[in-house]
């Protein structure tokens, strides 16, 4: 297996991780929601899958510099390095590190730092795919600001539904 | 570049982003009500001494290679002010690092004790370490930006 293989296998397992953690953390604490309280053996369950997130965040990072530095050896210059797709991705990491480390010290409210992780996590996934993506940082910046908003008020209304559930 | 600068600048990037890291996870640990001083010390070992890694692997790389086979062509290019004012930058900031990595190494081994008292002393510890994770993506941002900055063979 050549090195390049060996990053793309590790940075689509962080992608992976992270994405299905985020989205499987959103989907329990929803269902655990419905009785109106979080209990113990249910908040073990979302911290194994907020351990996993970081894992997966780690596992992205280290990758993402391993295909820097592949970059930087191939030469391959503001053409790639300046990208709107890849400086909105690293804005968009940039705020995902932020949040979870704002979540964990409790600097920021569950619902909008759910909302913030969940859109990060799923806009990092597509900007890593979609690599003819046509469109200039500030417009994809902007969508991803309006996703995280839609987002915030889409899990408003998921949490007030199921805690109408239990009353 | 020959593999001893190949070498250089790999383990600069990947000592620096585990230092980044672990100094990210640090206030992770502080934070909890049961201090894991075991850990706390190990994540200070590998922080400090990822940090110093980058710092000699880094210095090497920018002092025998970098100044005679990149430095000119960043000037000339259009982006001159990536080494004018990010790479001047970078240097200097680069420089904090270790000591604040050095202070956090000494306060969780040699006064492990107080850590578990202090809430004070934990709480410093806690900014500490977030004022080197800060600096540290400012440092890597900066080394996105010069690696960027970097075109044709040299």
């Amino acid at each position: 297996m050549d090195l390049r293989t060996f990053i793309t296998i590790a940075h689509i397992t962080g992608t992976v991780l992270g994405v299905g953690a985020t989205t499987f953390v959103e989907v329990f604490y929803l269902r655990f929601l419905r009785d109106g309280k979080i209990d113990p053996l249910e908040n073990d369950i979302l911290k194994v899958f907020y351990q996993i997130i970081r894992l997966g965040l780690v596992i992205l990072v280290f990758s993402g510099f391993g295909y820097l530095v592949m970059w930087r050896l191939n030469f391959l210059g503001p053409v790639v390095f300046f990208s709107d797709r890849f400086l909105a991705k690293i804005t968009v990491i940039l705020v995902l590190l932020t949040v979870a480390f704002a979540i964990n010290f409790r600097l920021v409210n569950h619902r909008v730092g759910s909302a913030i992780t969940i859109v990060s996590w799923y806009g990092a996934m597509i900007l890593g795919i979609w690599r003819k993506i046509p469109y200039p940082y500030y417009a994809i910046i902007s969508v991803y600001a309006i996703l995280t908003i839609v987002a915030y008020f889409v899990l408003r209304y998921l949490e007030s539904r199921a805690s109408a559930k239990h009353k | 570049m020959n593999p001893l600068f190949l070498n250089a600048l790999v383990w600069h990037i990947f000592l620096g982003i585990a230092a980044i890291i672990i100094f990210a996870g640090l206030p992770l640990l502080l934070r909890g009500k049961k201090l894991n001083t075991g850990l706390l010390k190990v994540y200070s070992f590998i922080g400090f001494f990822g940090f110093v890694g980058s710092w000699i692997t880094g210095g090497y790389y920018y002092s025998f290679y970098y100044g005679k086979a990149i430095k000119g062509g960043i000037l000339a290019g259009t982006t001159p002010w990536v080494h004018e004012i990010l790479m001047e930058s970078k240097e200097h900031v680069f420089l904090f690092l270790p000591f604040l990595a050095f202070v956090v190494l000494v306060i969780v081994n040699f006064f492990s004790k107080e850590l578990v008292t202090n809430a004070k002393l934990r709480m410093n510890l806690i900014l500490l370490s977030v004022a080197i994770v800060t600096l540290g993506i400012v440092i890597t941002l900066c080394g996105f930006a010069i690696s960027g900055s970097v075109v044709g063979k040299h």
